[in-house]
């Protein structure tokens, strides 16, 4: 029988505390959003491994599918900072894939009947771990731009040529730009997931209550199943996409670092 | 006789979306920035509401701003314009 309690669509950002841990007054317990960060960062490894174990001049599907991928950011990395982009890759790249293999695992279906603590969850939903990602960006941006340009780092907000008086509308106008990348990165990566999220635990739900509702009224549901179906595409394709738009613009932030004395 | 016209509109695609949050979340955040940094400041210096205005104005500047750059990254250029 069909379980008609259709949960709320919100109900699957809910944090769940797995394992009660407390580290001087701050409550660092291990959560269904940490056990699904390790889910995601467990299946990196091993997928690399199993690529890596037997590399072959000629290579098998699994060795194909891991040099496309490092082929892909390798290139973005290269076309978007330039030569010395080099050291940014490694960051890059776990970055990429690490975004890329959280959303994927948030489409993975939960399985029924397990407690709630476990059921699929999309780390990369919550604001707060994409800002953390963010962040790290811009510490890398700031610390690598100073180290490399010293103060000069700051003509990044004052661009060479203009007539003097528009700095004091420019420079402003570039801080708060610049302040406002971590946010734009973090808040597009979070509204995406959270946003496709809800939109597929809508159309669920309208299956269930339409199917329990019996009757004729149950041919009704095959309208909303096949919105989910269609949604579950879309979000597999958002899923790549947001992983890729926060590794380009990682890689056009390190560049402006990288450049911030040539302006 | 009915002449087959292609359609000009763009189909919508991932990337559509992708462009479409990007542009969006560029503006809030500009947006958002500025008149935090604006709030604050008054705060700091007892100035309501001069900074916040001031805040909200550039913020919307910064945001398009934003929108421009990603724009122009878009189109294969480099990121600065």
């Amino acid at each position: 029988m069909i379980d008609i309690r259709a949960a709320g669509p919100m109900e699957q950002f809910e944090i769940l505390p797995i394992i009660a841990l407390d580290f001087a007054g701050v409550d660092i317990s291990f959560t269904n959003s940490s056990l699904w960060m390790v889910i995601a960062t467990s299946a990196i490894v091993l997928f690399f491994f199993l690529a890596t174990r037997r590399a072959a001049l000629i290579p098998g599907r699994v060795q194909s599918a891991v040099e496309v991928l490092y082929e892909f950011v390798s290139d973005l990395v290269r076309d978007t900072i330039g030569a010395d982009g080099r050291k940014f890759f490694p960051y890059v790249f776990t970055l990429f894939i690490f975004i890329l293999a959280a959303n994927l695992f948030g489409l993975v279906p939960s399985i029924p009947g397990t407690p709630a603590e476990i059921h699929t969850f999309t780390p990369t939903s919550h604001l707060i771990v994409t800002l953390a990602l963010a962040m790290v960006t811009i510490s890398i941006v700031l610390i690598y731009g100073f180290w490399k340009n010293g103060l000069k780092f700051f003509k990044l907000f004052a661009p060479s040529g203009l007539p003097i008086y528009m700095y004091a509308l420019i420079v402003p106008i570039e801080i708060i730009s610049f302040l406002s990348r971590p946010i734009s990165l973090a808040v597009r990566l979070f509204a995406n997931m959270f946003a496709g999220h809800i939109i597929l635990k809508l159309f669920a739900g309208f299956v269930v209550s339409l199917l329990s509702a019996g009757g004729a009224v149950m041919l009704f549901g095959i309208a909303p199943f096949l919105g989910a179906v269609a949604v579950t595409a879309l979000e597999f394709l958002v899923a790549a996409l947001q992983a890729y738009v926060f590794a380009v613009l990682t890689c056009i932030y390190l560049s402006d670092a990288a450049h911030a004395a040539d302006h | 006789m009915r002449v087959e016209h292609e359609p000009e509109v763009p189909k919508p695609s991932g990337a559509g979306w992708g462009r479409a949050m990007r542009v969006s979340s560029d503006l809030l955040a500009g947006l958002f920035v500025g008149t935090l940094l604006g709030y604050l400041l008054d705060r700091w210096l007892e100035t309501e509401p001069w900074f916040l205005l001031a805040g909200i104005g550039l913020g919307f500047a910064a945001g398009l701003r934003n929108i421009a750059r990603s724009m122009k990254d878009d189109s294969g250029s480099s990121s600065e314009i």
